[in-house]
C-alpha cells in the first residue's frame, strides 16, 4: 500500500497555520510570536497554499512562487471581508482565524493530493554555488545593510516620538450627573512638570481651587458640584501658571 | 561568463535571447554593495527628514543626497550589460524597497497623509463594528470599496499591530508585488531583463511613485494586485494548468473590484482591449474569460455602489468642464510649481521641465523602436497607446481643475511609458561596450527621475513638517491628535463637528467623530467658522448641519495652509488669500450665550454650539 505522506513545504505551512490560529483562538498574549505568527497566516500561507493547490510547481519558480504567495492572500483578504461581513459574528477575529486557517488547510490538501509521488518529481536542478568566501562576503554586507536599514528607521521613529515641539497643557470640563456637576481635568503634555493653579468660579464666586504640580503625560481630575451654587451665569474653570495674572487655559459651561 | 536564462514567452518577438543579458563573475554581481549603498541613501533621507522635523538647514540638501545615493549606483548598473538576470532583480527589489522607506522613515509611528486617515477610518469602522458599508466622513466612496481596510483589518487582528504598523506592511508589500509583476511583465514582452529593470526604474520616475501610491491608500493596494491579475492571465496561456490560473486570476479580478474603482476599470479596459488586439492580430490567446469575468464584476459592483458612478463622473466632468474652459479662453491657466503659498526651489523647476523635455524626446524613438518588437504582441501595443498617452495628458497639467486628474493618470501611463524608454534607451546602446554612451543613459534616467520627484510632492510637505511650526498647519501635530483622542472619551464616537481641513482627519481617526462632509451635510464648515460673527448664517448653517460642536484650531490666523483652503475647497475668497484669517474669527465663539468651551489645549479649543441652531437672532 502506498504510504501518502506530506509534502515537506505543506507541513510547515500546516504548521505554522495551526500554531498561529491555536494561539489567536486561545486569546494568549503571545507578545511578538502573535505577530511572527500572524504575519505569514495573513499574508503567506492562505496565497501559497493556493498557488500550490492551484497550479503545478513547474509554471511557477522561487521569485514568482514568492510573489503569488503574497498577492493571493492580499487578493483572499480583500474578497474574504465581504463573506465574513455576511456571517452572524461579521467581521471579528474568529472569523479572520476561521477564513485564513480553512483556506490554508483546505488549498495544502488539495496542494498535497495534486502533488506527484516523491519518485514521480524531476530532480532539483543544481544550483550554481559560489566560493564559501564570497558567500559569507555577501552574507556580512547584507546584514550590515539590513542593520543600517533599521537603524533609519528607528532613527526617524525616535524622532517622531521625540520631536513633538513646544509642550501643552490641556483643561478640559463637560457636564455630569445630569447637569448637576461637572467633571473637570487637566493633563500635562508639557516638557517637564508644570505647577499650576486650577479655579472654578460662578459669576465671579469662587466655586473650587486646587494647587497642582503635574509631571509630562500626568492626568487630574474632579466632580465640581455648580448646581449648589446660588449664583447665576457660566461656570469658568481656569488654569493659572505661577506668577501670571492671565488665564493659561479657560472652560466655560452655560449651565 | 554566465549566460542568463530568458523566459520562455507565448507569443511575440523570435525568442531569441538578449545578446546584452549575458553576466559575468557571481550571479548576484553587484548587489550586495549597492544593497548596502541604498541602506546609507536611506539613512540620510531619514537624517533629512530629522532635521526637518527639528527646523534644522539643509534638511533638503540631504534629502536629495540620500535620494542620488540610492538610485545612482542601481542606474549605472542596471544600465550596463554585465550583471546577471538575478543581480537585476535583485537591483529592482532593493531600490523599491529603499524608495518606499522614504516615504515610511516621514514618519514611522503613525500615518501622515491625508488619505490614510481616510482609509485607516474605514478600517477602524470595521473594527469597532464588525461590519462593512459605513458612511466615512473623509471619503464616503472609500467605504464602498472595503478590500484594503478589510485586509488590514484582517492583519490587526491576526498580529494585534497598530493601523499604521499593519498599514506600512501592506503597502510595502505591494510595492514589491507591484515591482516585481513589472519586471516579469516587461521581461515577458522585451525578452530582455536589462530592458525590464530599466523599464522598472523608469516606472519608479512616475510622480506618483515615491509618495503618493506609497501611502495607505486603496489604488497602492489595488494596481499591483491588477498587474498581477495580467501576469497570472498571461501564465495561463503558456502551461496546461488553464483552469488553475483562471481560477487565481478571477479571485485577484474580484479582489482588484473590490479594493478601487479606477484600478477595476483600468484592468477591465486592458483585458478588453488586449482580447480584441489578439482577435484582430491573431497572435496569443485573447483573454475573453477574464475580459468577461471583469466586465461581469465591475458593472455588478458599480450597481452595489451607485456613488462610484457620481465620484468619478463628478471628478471628470470638472476636469473636462475646465479644459473647455481654457480652450474657449473662460478660464486662465495654473501656475506650474506654485501651490498655496508653497514655492519651490528655481533649480527643481527646471529639473522637472527637464525630466519632461528627456521624456518627450525620448517618446519617438522609443515608439519606434518598440514598434518593430512588439507590433505583433497585443500587450506591447497596449504599453505604446500607454506611452502615447503622457503627451496628450500632458497640456492638463495647465488647467486648474484637471491637473490633479493628469497627475492621476501618470502611475498607469508610466507602465508604458517605462517599457517604451527603456527599450530606447538599450537600443541607443549597442552590443560593443560604449562606455559613453552607457553614462549618458545613466544620467539622462537619473534625472528623469530626479525630475519625477520635483513634480510629485509639494515643495513644502516633502519632509517631515517642523513639529509646532508657526503658521497655519499643513499636517496634524501632537496637539490635535491628543485633542481629537480626548474628544472620543469624553465626549463618545459620531458627534458632529465642524473644524478646518487638517484637524478634521484626527476627528474622524483618533476621535472616530463625525466631520461635516458636504454637500451631503447639509451645511460647509466654512459657513461656520469663516463669518467674523456668531450670526444668522453660522446660526442656520449649525442648524442645517445638525452641528454639536466647534473645533477652532487657532493657528490658522497666524498663517495660510499651502493648499490655501483652510475648511473647504469651495469656501470663497482663498483664490488669492494674502491675509490669514483674523484672531477674532476664530474667537467668535467666546462670550457667546450657550456656547460651552469644553477644551482649551492653547491653540485648539472645542465648543458646544449645539445651542445655536435652536436660538434666533444675532449675538
Amino acid at each position: 500500500m502506498r504510504r501518502l505522506a506530506l509534502p515537506g513545504d505543506l507541513v510547515i505551512v500546516l504548521l505554522v497555520a495551526a500554531v498561529a490560529v491555536a494561539i489567536g483562538l486561545a486569546d494568549v498574549d503571545a507578545g511578538p510570536l502573535r505577530i511572527v505568527l500572524g504575519v505569514p497566516l495573513a499574508l503567506v500561507l492562505p496565497g501559497y497554499a493556493l498557488t500550490e493547490a492551484a497550479v503545478s510547481r513547474r509554471a511557477v519558480a522561487g521569485i514568482e512562487r514568492a510573489l503569488l504567495a503574497v498577492g493571493l492572500s492580499l487578493c483572499l483578504g480583500a474578497t474574504s471581508v465581504l463573506l465574513v461581513n455576511l456571517l452572524p459574528y461579521g467581521v471579528t477575529r474568529t472569523s479572520w482565524l476561521g477564513v485564513a486557517g480553512s483556506v490554508t488547510v483546505i488549498a495544502s490538501a488539495v496542494a498535497a493530493r495534486r502533488r506527484p509521488p516523491r519518485a514521480e518529481r524531476p530532480a532539483k536542478p543544481r544550483c550554481f554555488r559560489p566560493s564559501r568566501g564570497r558567500s559569507m562576503a555577501s552574507i556580512a554586507g547584507g546584514a550590515l545593510a539590513a542593520a543600517v536599514t533599521v537603524l533609519a528607521v528607528v532613527l526617524a521613529a525616535h524622532s517622531a516620538n521625540r520631536d513633538t515641539g513646544r509642550g501643552f497643557t490641556e483643561l478640559a470640563m463637560v457636564r455630569a450627573s445630569a447637569g448637576t456637576s461637572a467633571h473637570l481635568s487637566v493633563t500635562s503634555q508639557e516638557r517637564g512638570a508644570e505647577r499650576l493653579t486650577v479655579t472654578v468660579t460662578r459669576a465671579g464666586v469662587d466655586l473650587r481651587a486646587w494647587a497642582l504640580t503635574l509631571a509630562p503625560g500626568e492626568h487630574w481630575s474632579r466632580i465640581v458640584p455648580i448646581a449648589e451654587s446660588r449664583a447665576r451665569g457660566p461656570v469658568e474653570a481656569r488654569v493659572y501658571r505661577p506668577g501670571l495674572a492671565t488665564p493659561y487655559r479657560t472652560t466655560v459651561l452655560w449651565p | 561568463m554566465t549566460t542568463e536564462a530568458v523566459p520562455a514567452a507565448p507569443f511575440g518577438p523570435p525568442k531569441t535571447p538578449d545578446p546584452q543579458a549575458r553576466g559575468s563573475g557571481s550571479a548576484l554581481g553587484l548587489l550586495v554593495p549597492i544593497s548596502l549603498a541604498a541602506a546609507v541613501g536611506l539613512l540620510v533621507v531619514a537624517i533629512a527628514d530629522v532635521s526637518a522635523r527639528r527646523g534644522a538647514s539643509g534638511a533638503h540638501v540631504a534629502f536629495w543626497l540620500g535620494l542620488l545615493v540610492i538610485v545612482v549606483p542601481v542606474a549605472a548598473r542596471l544600465v550596463s550589460s554585465r550583471p546577471t538576470r538575478a543581480e537585476r532583480l535583485g537591483l529592482v527589489i532593493v531600490f523599491t524597497v529603499a524608495l518606499y522607506l522614504c516615504k515610511v522613515v516621514y514618519d514611522p509611528t503613525a500615518f501622515s497623509f491625508s488619505d490614510e486617515f481616510v482609509h485607516w477610518r474605514s478600517t477602524e469602522d470595521i473594527l469597532a463594528s464588525g461590519h462593512l458599508w459605513h458612511f466615512n466622513p473623509l471619503l464616503p466612496i472609500a467605504s464602498g470599496y472595503p478590500g484594503l481596510a478589510g485586509v488590514t483589518s484582517e492583519v490587526m487582528t491576526l498580529t494585534g499591530l497598530s493601523a499604521s504598523a499593519a498599514g506600512f506592511i501592506i503597502v510595502g508589500l505591494a510595492r514589491l508585488i507591484l515591482m516585481v509583476t513589472l519586471f516579469l511583465l516587461f521581461e515577458r514582452l522585451s525578452h530582455s531583463p536589462r530592458i525590464a529593470a530599466l523599464g522598472c526604474l523608469l516606472y519608479a520616475a512616475n510622480p506618483n511613485f515615491l509618495y503618493w501610491d506609497a501611502q495607505f491608500a486603496y489604488e497602492s493596494l489595488a494596481l499591483p494586485l491588477a498587474l498581477l491579475v495580467i501576469h497570472m492571465t498571461l501564465k495561463q496561456n503558456e502551461t496546461d494548468n488553464r483552469r488553475g490560473w483562471f481560477v487565481l486570476s478571477c479571485i485577484g479580478i474580484a479582489a482588484v473590484v473590490s479594493t478601487h474603482h479606477l484600478s477595476a476599470d483600468a484592468l477591465t479596459g486592458a483585458f478588453v482591449v488586449w482580447s480584441v488586439l489578439a482577435i484582430l492580430l491573431g497572435r496569443g490567446s485573447p483573454p475573453i474569460a477574464q475580459s468577461f469575468m471583469a466586465v461581469i464584476a465591475v458593472s455588478a459592483w458599480d450597481t452595489f455602489v451607485p456613488l462610484t458612478g457620481q465620484y468619478l463622473g463628478g471628478v471628470f466632468s470638472v476636469a473636462g468642464q475646465g479644459t473647455l474652459d481654457v480652450v474657449t479662453g473662460h478660464g486662465g491657466t495654473r501656475r506650474l510649481f506654485a501651490t498655496g503659498a508653497s514655492v519651490t526651489p528655481m533649480w527643481e523647476r527646471y529639473l522637472g521641465l527637464v525630466s519632461v523635455a528627456l521624456l518627450l524626446l525620448a517618446l519617438p524613438i522609443g515608439l519606434r523602436t518598440s514598434w518593430r518588437r512588439y507590433i505583433r504582441v497585443p500587450l506591447g501595443l497596449i504599453a505604446m497607446g500607454l506611452a502615447l498617452a503622457y503627451p496628450v495628458l500632458l497640456p492638463l497639467r495647465f488647467v486648474n481643475a484637471a491637473q490633479e486628474t493628469a497627475n492621476r493618470t501618470s502611475e498607469y501611463v508610466y507602465v508604458g511609458l517605462g517599457l517604451v524608454v527603456a527599450t530606447a534607451a538599450v537600443a541607443f546602446d549597442s552590443v560593443r561596450r560604449q562606455a559613453p554612451r552607457r553614462i549618458a543613459i545613466a544620467v539622462l534616467v537619473i534625472l528623469i527621475f530626479g525630475g519625477g520627484v520635483t513634480v510629485s510632492w509639494q515643495y513644502s510637505q516633502r519632509l517631515s513638517p517642523p513639529a509646532r511650526e508657526a503658521g497655519a498647519p499643513d499636517a496634524l501635530d501632537h496637539e490635535a491628535t491628543t485633542a481629537a483622542t480626548w474628544t472620543l472619551g469624553a465626549l463618545g464616537p459620531g458627534r458632529r463637528f465642524a473644524t478646518d481641513l487638517v484637524d478634521r482627519l484626527a476627528l474622524a481617526t483618533y476621535g472616530r467623530q463625525r466631520p461635516l462632509w458636504a454637500p451631503s451635510d447639509g451645511a460647509s464648515s466654512w459657513q461656520i467658522l469663516l463669518p467674523p460673527r456668531v450670526d444668522r448664517q453660522v446660526r442656520a448653517a449649525v442648524s442645517r448641519g445638525h452641528v454639536e460642536f466647534v473645533l477652532v484650531q487657532r493657528r490658522l490666523s497666524t498663517g495660510i495652509p499651502s493648499g490655501g483652503d483652510y475648511f473647504d475647497k469651495n469656501e470663497p475668497l482663498s483664490a488669492g488669500r494674502r491675509d490669514p484669517l483674523s484672531p477674532a474669527v476664530l474667537a467668535k465663539f467666546d462670550g457667546v450665550r450657550g456656547v460651552d468651551r469644553l477644551f482649551d489645549s492653547g491653540d485648539i479649543q472645542i465648543y458646544r454650539v449645539a445651542a445655536l441652531g435652536s436660538q434666533k437672532g444675532a449675538r
